[in-house]
């Protein structure tokens, strides 16, 4: 019998609107595999959002685990490290996922994984020394955005009032940040217990899904070492791990259009972010791996894989058994909001948190046909947002009506394109509703 | 070009065609009462009715060299519900007539499915009672102790009561769809069930026809239960006034729709020159969407409009 799941959850006066996904955790809670050092690792400068590290080797010369490869350009910037030991061998261009290109490190690996000497535990005095140790690991948002964790928590010491635990995992497949959790729980335990002291942040609520089990055990034992830690249990649909979304159903806020939460005095962090950054406060070593899922219809042996940052897909899809069929689609991330890349050449970067290797019939294809009006996507925007009036008004090319409809408050979750019975690209119509209204502002 | 070049890649298994199948599954119990009632006349206008909407849909996308849209059901529903909207009676080239004239001049010469401002079937039987006479004249099923070709409504009118478990069952005069309102309301519960409708139309249009009645009526509650149950009201509220693209999407301009529909329906009834008024209500508030959807669009979460911001809970 075909399952009668909600397609739409429709908002009310304390929810916003989603869409019931299928859920598809195939790799639920496993310890995660460890991948062997692969022969090779490509670093991209650009592994977070702001500007692209400058590298600071140059080829030829010989590095070690941890060692420093690209330095951070400005505040709004990380820094990236060796993630195997080895000899730099080029520095390339390369492509990333969704097309962006960035300058990288390539490292051909000698085999030994030796370790840095240098590296020490860092010595935490107070807000401005915890920082600054932030910055120096390298870590930035581990759950797809890759924002530098430095910057998020560069605030006044108590300006914010609630530290909120991103739990939710909401994208299909995805299990990465659940495999995290429970088998990193004292290092999370130690990030959160950190951010809380060094900021000065009296409460901290743990969001996650009703349905997730493994990721609410793993989210009792934390609440049980974080004194005063509250679960904030949430309806089973998407997007409900997304920032803004999360901070509305697990504390009530509303952060206001181009606002940032630390203005309604909440900070967010994923739980892999702070699970990470507890390790880096007990051991030193900064960010060198991570783990991924590796999942979708095409690949032989679908798990968690804990591999150094720098991976490239193919080294990774390998360790996992290798392709049994060819797949429709790359993806960096989640169906729902991940990024294709064009290439298994493709590094996997710190933020990466899965790779799937979709097949058509997983991803239920089909043409578009005219919009009916039905408003599903209306009904299913979390933001309300109605995205067939924008782009009925991009098609008129009336920026106007386009800004009117508030296309730039858009997070571009898809649940618009995901319920649309006429198969409209409706998400990808607001992104290019977006970059109309650049275009327009910018020629006056 | 098969590539998928943006997220979301991955789509609900919701899809037009399913829809409209869902709708002609819904209208099953009423045609099926339709034909029993009133025997092979209505079998064969339901039939004219929609083998012409069909076929002017295929001729209308070879003519307009789009793509072949007859597979998304679209023209099968508006043939079905034109012909359950006319009496049985009606000679066979006048619902041919009716029809293509749905299809070809209130949908399909706008763009097809989506692009019409109006319900071309609720259109198309406008068009008719305007042309033809014989629209409006109702046959009477057998064993039905009524006087030829009177409706409910000319009874009500004359002031003349009326059994509700008659009305409920369909054994009275009128359209072939209208009659059985049983029929009806399992199809209703069949498109909520499966969301394809929401109640929001359909409350508030027979609710609004029921309060006017009552207070017509001065009062009397059964009499305006008559007059919400008889006519074509519930086929309209139920299925032609929940047609997606003539109809608000925001669930505020929903009830504000179904509303407007219900009030204009009563007061052709009452005061109108036409005996019933329900074709003529829709089509009018067909005209009132896009600016029913202006006025009731729904505040962006986290910005504010009118500096109210609807969502703060600070």
């Amino acid at each position: 019998m075909r399952q009668l799941h909600h397609d739409i959850y429709r908002a009310s006066g304390k929810r916003l609107a989603g869409v019931g996904v299928p859920k598809r955790k195939n790799t639920d809670a496993v310890t995660p595999y460890k991948m062997p050092s692969p022969g090779e690792v490509i670093l991209p400068m650009s592994m977070h959002i702001g500007k692209p590290a400058l590298p600071a080797v140059k080829v030829g010369d010989s590095v070690c685990m941890g060692a420093l490869v690209g330095e951070a350009d400005g505040t709004m910037s990380s820094p990236v490290y060796a993630s195997i030991s080895g000899m730099v061998t080029e520095i390339p261009v390369v492509t990333l996922p969704g097309g962006r290109t960035s300058a990288a490190v390539r490292i051909t690996s000698d085999g030994e994984e030796r370790p840095c000497a240098s590296l020490e535990i860092p010595y935490i005095t107070g807000r401005d020394s915890f920082i600054k140790a932030v910055e120096k690991s390298g870590i930035v948002g581990l759950g797809g955005a890759g924002f530098p964790t430095h910057v998020k928590l560069d605030v006044e010491f108590s300006s914010a009032d609630v530290l909120v635990v991103n739990c939710a995992e909401c994208e299909p497949y995805i299990t990465s940040d659940t495999c995290t959790a429970v088998n990193c729980t004292d290092e999370a335990v130690l990030g959160i217990m950190s951010v809380l002291e060094y900021l000065g942040i009296p409460r901290v609520v743990i969001g996650l899904e009703e349905g997730n089990v493994h990721m609410l055990m793993a989210a009792q034992k934390i609440a049980k070492e974080v004194p005063n830690a509250e679960l904030s249990l949430l309806r089973d649909y998407y997007p409900q791990g997304a920032e803004r979304v999360l901070i509305y159903h697990t504390v009530g806020r509303v952060v206001k259009m181009g606002q940032l939460p630390i203005h309604a005095g909440v900070i967010v962090v994923n739980i892999s972010t702070a699970a990470e950054l507890g390790r880096y406060l007990k051991t030193g070593v900064p960010m060198l791996t991570r783990c991924v899922t590796v999942d979708g219809g095409a690949v032989r042996e679908r798990r968690n894989v804990t591999v150094p940052v720098g991976t490239k897909v193919r080294d990774l899809i390998n360790f996992c058994g290798g392709l049994c069929e060819r797949p429709k689609v790359l993806l960096f991330g989640g169906p729902m909001m991940g990024v294709e890349a064009d290439s298994f050449e493709t590094p996997v970067s710190k933020n990466t948190n899965a790779i799937l290797t979709l097949t058509a019939e997983e991803m239920n294809l089909s043409a578009p046909s005219n919009c009916i009006r039905c408003g599903s996507c209306l009904a299913a925007c979390p933001y309300s947002i109605d995205p067939a009036a924008i782009g009925r008004a991009l098609k008129r090319k009336n920026a106007e009506s386009v800004s009117a409809h508030r296309v730039d408050a858009c997070m571009e979750c898809g649940c618009c394109s995901y319920v649309c019975p006429a198969k409209l690209p409706l998400a990808e119509n607001n992104r290019r509703a977006k970059i109309f209204l650049k275009e327009v502002r910018n020629n006056g | 070009m098969d590539k998928v070049l943006t997220s979301p890649h991955l789509r609900c298994r919701r899809h037009t065609r399913g829809i409209m199948t869902d709708v002609v599954i819904a209208l099953v119990p009423t045609t099926l009462a339709g034909c029993i009632i009133f025997g092979l006349p209505a079998v064969l206008t339901l039939t004219v009715a929609v083998v012409f909407a069909v076929a002017a849909e295929a001729v209308c996308c070879k003519l307009q060299k789009r793509c072949q849209s007859i597979a998304d059901m679209s023209a099968v529903v508006t043939g079905l519900l034109l012909g359950l909207s006319l009496p049985a009676t009606t000679p066979w080239w006048q619902t041919a007539v009716g029809s293509v004239f749905a299809v070809a001049v209130v949908k399909c010469i706008f763009g097809g499915l989506g692009f019409n401002t109006v319900n071309p079937a609720i259109c198309a039987r406008v068009f008719m009672i305007l042309s033809f006479a014989e629209v409006l004249s109702y046959p009477v099923p057998d064993g039905a102790d009524t006087v030829a070709s009177a409706t409910p409504l000319s009874y009500l009118e004359a002031g003349a009561d009326l059994s509700i478990v008659k009305l409920f069952f369909g054994v009275r005069g009128g359209c072939i769809g209208e009659v059985c309102i049983g029929a009806i309301l399992l199809g209703m519960a069949y498109l909520l069930y499966k969301r394809v409708i929401r109640i929001h139309i359909p409350a508030s249009y027979l609710g609004a026809v029921f309060l006017l009645s009552l207070i017509f009526e001065d009062g009397d509650p059964i009499r305006a239960l008559m007059w919400t149950l008889s006519g074509s009201c519930v086929l309209g509220a139920v299925f032609m006034a929940t047609d997606y693209v003539s109809s608000p999407a925001t669930p505020v301009g929903k009830l504000l729709y179904g509303a407007g529909c219900g009030a204009l329906t009563a007061l052709v009834r009452f005061y109108g020159g036409y005996p019933e008024g329900v074709s003529f209500a829709i089509l009018f508030m067909n005209f009132t969407v896009p600016f029913i959807e202006t006025v009731t669009e729904a505040t962006v979460f986290g910005t504010k409009r009118g500096g109210i911001c609807l969502h703060s809970k600070m």
